[in-house]
């Protein structure tokens, strides 16, 4: 039950809505009760007149004449009663499914890369809303009809009972094997409600795939496979939901049977105590009443602890995002310094994203405050994992990883990373303008900070053809930018943080050698007292660097200037060679 | 985020025109919605039954006891009711059990087709729609969307003509039993009709509205989730979150306004419809003092009025699941009137086996309704020649690849492909001409072997590893614990850049096309990896036609000819010896490279 410790808390703090709501339920409750049993009474003297019981003392027209007002008006009552109950209770709901979200969205960010390395968006996605959807269901309509009918029932029941007792017993046996019924399919309720939740995210993530995939599809004449693909998961989707359905089904059926049971259960036991004048024809009109009455609630019954299962899935679905905790441990609070100063020293680090095979291995190494270091090294060898560690985005062995001589664990997370401007190797920008998509991260900069930005990584000079400039719109992920304005912009979002810690991690790639050399030449200017990591696969990116690491299969294999690493004829040596026969090949004849 | 491309909020109302566009989809399933409709009379007539023979037992056997006070046999008349009344409450529970199986087996039929059409119609889109549509919009028109659908199919279409039936049915049977009474209740009845429809401008509106935010709501979380690590890194979680705040209040505030008009609507009915019964007790209290009519038949006139009422107000509620329906139909159905951009010719040029002669003429072209990104760009490429494209970033490489393969269409001019202007050509037989290796890697989840053969089953397994050997692929696939069954996650989350490099590097191979396109195929792979594929690609290359993307001039030192672009214009093409001579831009980025 510790499991919905977090949702009671969110109905606790909304409680008002709920309140209003349910504040509201026996008043309607009353009425609803009541009206019927005016009802029977009029009826009752409808009888004593027309049997002549009443001796001529009552007017019947004029009785009937206050019965119809009375019901209208009551009626009037209840009606309001029950709009303030749907209200409130539906804002109630709606409100903590707000928050719900928010709750997600803010745990979700709490959360460290490796968690979104292994979840699929899709599925992300389903559980922030259709899974969201499903507990409000639950909360909602669902806790109202089950309030509303567990105040009936009782009453109701009572005042039945002393009408006549062996009817009302009678009656209890259908409807206790109701509630047993309900009970049984409860468990099975919840496991297809379960299927039909994690078969809706399959979908939906192979629906985000295939749409981000799209370039890729059409280019291979993969439609139709992707189609089919696509077809099978919605054909287990709705398979899925059929058997649900089958269910709700005979809960349906076995509801309705009860109904029934009672119906004729009124008819033979009831009639027996009419005809005895043990019971009035008013009272036997109340009796109808009331287990209609009753019976609506208790179908409504079966369609709650539909709601109930399917909100218990999706809680449990949505319980699995609470409860996974950040891999990253950093500490909060106070920074243990004001600024960064960028030196950075591994001490014996080895890192794996699994446990057993590590990636990173006995990495020693000391970067200085204010230094510029290339790294170099073959495809897969731990370049850009090294550069994700030193921005904390994955745990690391306590002690391994110092800034400034203090462990990384020890600096809050926040504060590290505003100190770091870093350029992944794959760029993500946001559907929004070319202006905020450079301001990401500092959304206080000047317009002038962002036209230097701008300016250092050369991007000024695109966007100055943009149709609108600076408040170009760029499609999801940049898709309307070419390839090497999607990593400049990039570039411009770091270096406008001004970070201690500049980390390009192949970030001129798409760029061709005249703009490098331009922006080669900015960043000179930038990189000036900072510390920065400069990833390549172009040796001549790198002529600025004081140092270059080499790495191979993870380890720190070669460090020096580039005149030494050549010297030493290792791993560098055979890169540059490499690289210079190339050259020479171009310069042949 | 997603603030940009937003959707208008309000459309045109076209309700018959969407009705008439649902009914194909339902057509397939026509025999069995005519079994649930049977099924639903079926229903229809025991709850006719029913009130009747209370009316039986209670004028019969209880009124005859009352007066003569011969209990026992009134007690075996009145059991023999009750048999015959269990019997038809049994027959009315197994048609209910049927029509709600047949009816969900449709609706989810139904559903399975539209989403799977939604699917495949986008799927066939041209670029330029996703250049437009953020992914988390169109995954809500094929789930979300579709799945409001459902209702309308499940229990609207049968449901709506069935309560027309009963109203009409119950109405007759009221009249029959006793028409003044009837007369008393009908005067009621417009009232509540009035009241239900007064609901229903409303809901449409507000329905519309709860649309789009969904579908704003879902596009800023897709996109949130999958920038997550940027958003990290830039320390944005605060101002993200107070973003999605603001669309996440809206889409709240517009649940909450539908919220208030349902409010309304039950409680209203509800007291119309209970005056409606006071009024007839009154009425029929009159009646039985005057002894002109019993009390079993008010009970049964009661009952009767309840199965006219339920109808009324399901139609209404139906109405409101239809507004709901409709704004989703609208969404849906106007993703599938989106044309491609891209048509395929009537009469296809058939195109099989590509000698690979490819010709731009006078090329202009711009994306949208953008600035021309290609002006007036001619060339040949003779079949079996390479070609490499250099030029600053944003001159329109990529651009001109993305005409070739025609995933756009020219402003003016014509790109020709053996000869045919590409318009002519069937655009899956041109693309599968063409093997394309793109500037930004595409991974799908799954395993590297089908990422490589994308899941074509008619390229076997040593194809794929002689193809990851040819790019040198397989020195990293096989060091994976399961090989080339290693698992690939989202985007390919966990290769590094230039292994997904080397895996599409694989996946063209594969395809063995005849025209090969590498646009910036080699720019996350180290110079020794890249070296080796150097030497494979001489080897696969020869008899094809190739065009060379590189920003490193070494990568393209094999070409026979370089075309240099400039702010979309072609300035210079010869050999790497002629530019170099001509002293001008391809000079000048060479003397760059060689430091
Ligand atoms: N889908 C698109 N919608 C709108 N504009 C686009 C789109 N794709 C590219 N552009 C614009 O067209 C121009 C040319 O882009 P293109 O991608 O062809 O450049 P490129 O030469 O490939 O550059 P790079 O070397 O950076 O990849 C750029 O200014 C870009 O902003
Ligand atoms: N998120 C991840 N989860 C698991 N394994 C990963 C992840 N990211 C990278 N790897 C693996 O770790 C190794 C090193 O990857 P990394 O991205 O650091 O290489 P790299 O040196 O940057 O290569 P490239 O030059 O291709 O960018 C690779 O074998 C890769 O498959
Ligand atoms: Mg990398
Ligand atoms: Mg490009």
């Amino acid at each position: 039950m510790s499991r919905f410790r977090r949702l009671g808390r969110l109905l606790r703090h909304h409680r008002r809505w709920f309140l209003a709501g349910l504040i509201c339920v026996p008043g309607a409750v009353t009425l609803e009760l009541w009206i019927p049993r005016l009802l029977g009474k009029g009826i009752d003297d409808v009888e004593r007149v027309s049997r002549g019981d009443d001796g001529g003392t009552i007017d019947i027209g004029d009785r009937l004449f206050t019965l119809f007002v009375v019901v209208v008006g009551l009626t009037a009552l209840k009606s309001a009663f029950r709009f303030g109950m749907r209200y409130w209770q539906n804002v109630g709901c709606r409100v903590v499914e707000e928050e719900l979200r928010h709750d997600l969205l803010a745990h979700l960010e709490s959360l460290s890369a490796g968690y979104f390395d292994r979840n699929r968006t899709g599925d992300l996605l389903s559980r922030a809303t259709a899974d969201i959807e499903a507990i409000r269901m639950a909360i909602g309509p669902g806790l109202m009809y089950l309030v509303n009918t567990l105040l009936v029932l009782p009453f109701a029941l009572a005042y039945l009972l002393s009408l006549d007792a062996t009817l009302t017993l009678a009656l209890s046996v259908p409807l206790a094997a109701i509630a047993l019924t309900v009970r049984l399919l409860g468990p099975r309720l919840y496991r297809r409600s379960r299927a039909v939740q994690d078969r809706a995210a399959d979908l939906s993530a192979r629906a985000v795939d295939g749409f981000q995939g799209v370039r890729v599809i059409q280019a291979f004449n993969r439609e139709q496979s992707e189609v089919d693909a696509f077809g099978m998961l919605s054909r287990d989707y709705a398979h899925s939901q059929l058997e649900l359905a089958k269910t709700r089904g005979w809960l349906q059926v076995f509801l309705g049977a009860g109904r029934r049971v009672c119906i004729l259960a009124i008819l033979m036991i009831g009639g027996w105590a009419v005809m005895r004048d043990r019971l009035s024809l008013g009272d036997f009109f109340v009796f109808i009443q009331y287990t209609e009455m009753l019976f609506f609630p208790l179908m409504a019954f079966g369609w709650v602890l539909g709601l109930f299962q399917r909100g218990r899935a999706a809680w449990d679905r949505l319980d699995e995002v609470f409860t996974a905790t950040p891999e990253v441990c950093a500490a909060t609070g106070e920074p243990p310094l004001p600024r960064l100063s960028g030196d950075i020293r591994f001490d014996g680090l080895t890192f794996g994203y699994e446990p057993d095979c590590p990636v990173l291995r006995d990495l020693d190494l000391h970067i200085h405050a204010g230094e510029t270091v290339g790294i170099v090294g073959r495809t897969g060898s731990g370049k850009s994992t090294l550069a994700r560690l030193i921005a904390h985005l994955y745990p690391v062995p306590a002690g391994s990883l110092r800034l400034d001589d203090l462990p990384i664990e020890e600096l809050p997370l926040a504060w590290l990373r505003h100190q770091i401007g870093f350029v992944p190797q794959e760029t993500f920008l946001l559907s929004d303008t070319i202006e905020a998509n450079i301001r990401f991260g500092r959304p206080d900069a000047t317009d002038e900070a962002v036209r230097w930005a701008a300016r250092v990584s050369q991007i000024d000079r695109d966007i100055v053809d943009f149709k609108d400039g600076y408040e170009q719109m760029i499609g999801e992920r940049g898709v309307t930018l070419s390839g090497g304005q999607r990593q400049r912009t990039a570039l411009s979002r770091a270096v406008l943080m001004e970070p201690s810690i500049l980390i390009l991690d192949d970030s001129l790639a798409s760029v061709d050698a005249d703009t490098e050399e331009r922006i080669l030449h900015e960043l000179r200017e930038v990189m000036r007292d900072r510390t920065c990591l400069f990833i390549s696969h172009r040796l001549s990116a790198l002529r600025d660097a004081d140092r270059l690491l080499v790495l191979d299969e993870g380890r720190l294999v070669e460090q020096g200037c580039h005149a030494d690493l050549v010297a030493l004829g290792g791993v560098y040596a055979r890169l540059f060679h490499q690289h210079e026969l190339e050259q020479q090949l171009e310069d042949l004849p | 985020m997603t603030t940009s491309l937003e959707e208008p909020i309000h459309g045109k109302a076209y309700d018959a025109r969407l009705v008439r566009r649902l009914i194909p989809f339902a057509r397939p399933y026509r025999r069995r919605f005519a079994g649930s409709i049977a099924l639903l009379l079926g229903m229809f007539a025991a709850d006719l039954v029913i009130p009747y023979v209370i009316r039986l037992g209670v004028d019969g056997p209880i009124a005859d006891a009352r007066a003569d006070g011969d209990v026992g046999s009134a007690l075996r008349e009145l059991g023999g009711l009750v048999a015959i009344l269990g019997a038809v409450a049994a027959i009315r529970l197994a048609l209910q059990l049927g029509q709600l199986l047949v009816m969900t087996q449709v609706g989810q039929s139904i559903l399975h087709d539209l989403r799977l059409k939604a699917f495949s119609h986008l799927q066939s889109l041209s670029l330029s729609y996703f250049d437009r549509n953020p992914v988390g919009r169109l995954v809500t028109r094929v789930t979300n969307d579709i799945e409001t659908l459902n209702e309308l199919f499940t229990s609207g279409v049968s449901v709506v003509f069935y309560d027309l039936v009963k109203i009409v049915g119950v109405i007759v049977v009221l009249l029959f039993i006793e028409p003044r009474l009837t007369g008393v209740a009908l005067i009621g009845l417009p009232i509540l009709v009035v009241v239900s429809f007064a609901f229903r401008n409303h809901a449409r509106h507000a329905y519309r509205e709860i649309r789009t935010r969904v579908s704003r709501l879902n596009a800023f979380l897709q996109e949130c989730f999958q920038g997550m690590r940027v958003v990290q890194l830039f320390n944005q979680e605060r101002r993200v979150l107070e973003r999605f705040d603001g669309i996440n209040a809206e889409h709240r505030k517009a649940h909450v306004r539908a919220h208030l008009n349902w409010s309304l609507f039950f409680p209203s009915i509800d007291l119309v419809s209970t005056a409606i019964l006071a009024a007839v007790v009154w009425y029929s209290g009159l009646a039985i003092v005057d002894g002109e009519i019993q009390f079993g038949l008010f009970l049964q006139f009661w009952m009767m009025l309840g199965y006219l009422f339920d109808p009324i107000r399901e139609l209404s509620e139906k109405y409101n699941v239809f507004q709901s329906a409709m704004a989703s139909a609208e969404r849906v159905f106007g993703l599938l009137d989106e044309r491609s951009e891209i048509e395929a010719p009537e009469k296809p040029v058939p195109l099989e086996a590509a000698r690979g002669a490819i010709e731009f003429d006078q090329v202009t072209f711009g994306y949208g309704e953008g600035p021309d990104v290609l002006r007036d760009v001619s060339f040949r490429i003779a079949p079996g020649e390479k070609i490499a494209i250099v030029g600053a970033t944003g001159a329109g490489k990529t651009t001109i690849i993305n005409l070739l393969g025609r995933y756009y269409d020219v402003r003016s001019g014509h790109v020709r492909v053996d000869g045919h202007d590409v318009r002519q050509l069937d655009p899956r037989a041109l693309r599968r001409q063409i093997g394309l290796v793109l500037q930004d890697v595409f991974l799908f989840p799954g395993d590297i072997l089908e990422n490589i053969r994308l899941g074509d089953a008619g390229i076997s397994e040593e194809r794929v590893h002689e193809a990851a050997r040819l790019v040198g692929a397989d020195r990293f696939i096989e060091g994976l614990p399961d090989g080339y069954r290693s698992e690939v996650r989202e985007r390919g989350a966990t290769q590094s850049v230039g292994e997904k490099q080397l895996i599409a590097f694989a996946r063209v191979l594969t395809f063995d096309p005849a025209i090969l396109v590498l646009d910036e195929a080699t720019a996350h792979i180290d110079p020794e990896t890249e070296r080796l594929l150097q030497r494979a690609l001489e080897k696969t290359l020869t008899g094809r036609t190739a065009i060379l993307i590189a920003h490193r001039l070494a990568t393209i030192r094999h070409a026979d000819r370089i075309l240099v672009f400039h702010h979309g214009q072609l300035r210079e093409a010869g050999t790497h010896e002629e530019l170099v001579e001509q002293r001008g831009l391809y000079h000048r980025l060479h003397l760059l490279q060689s430091g």
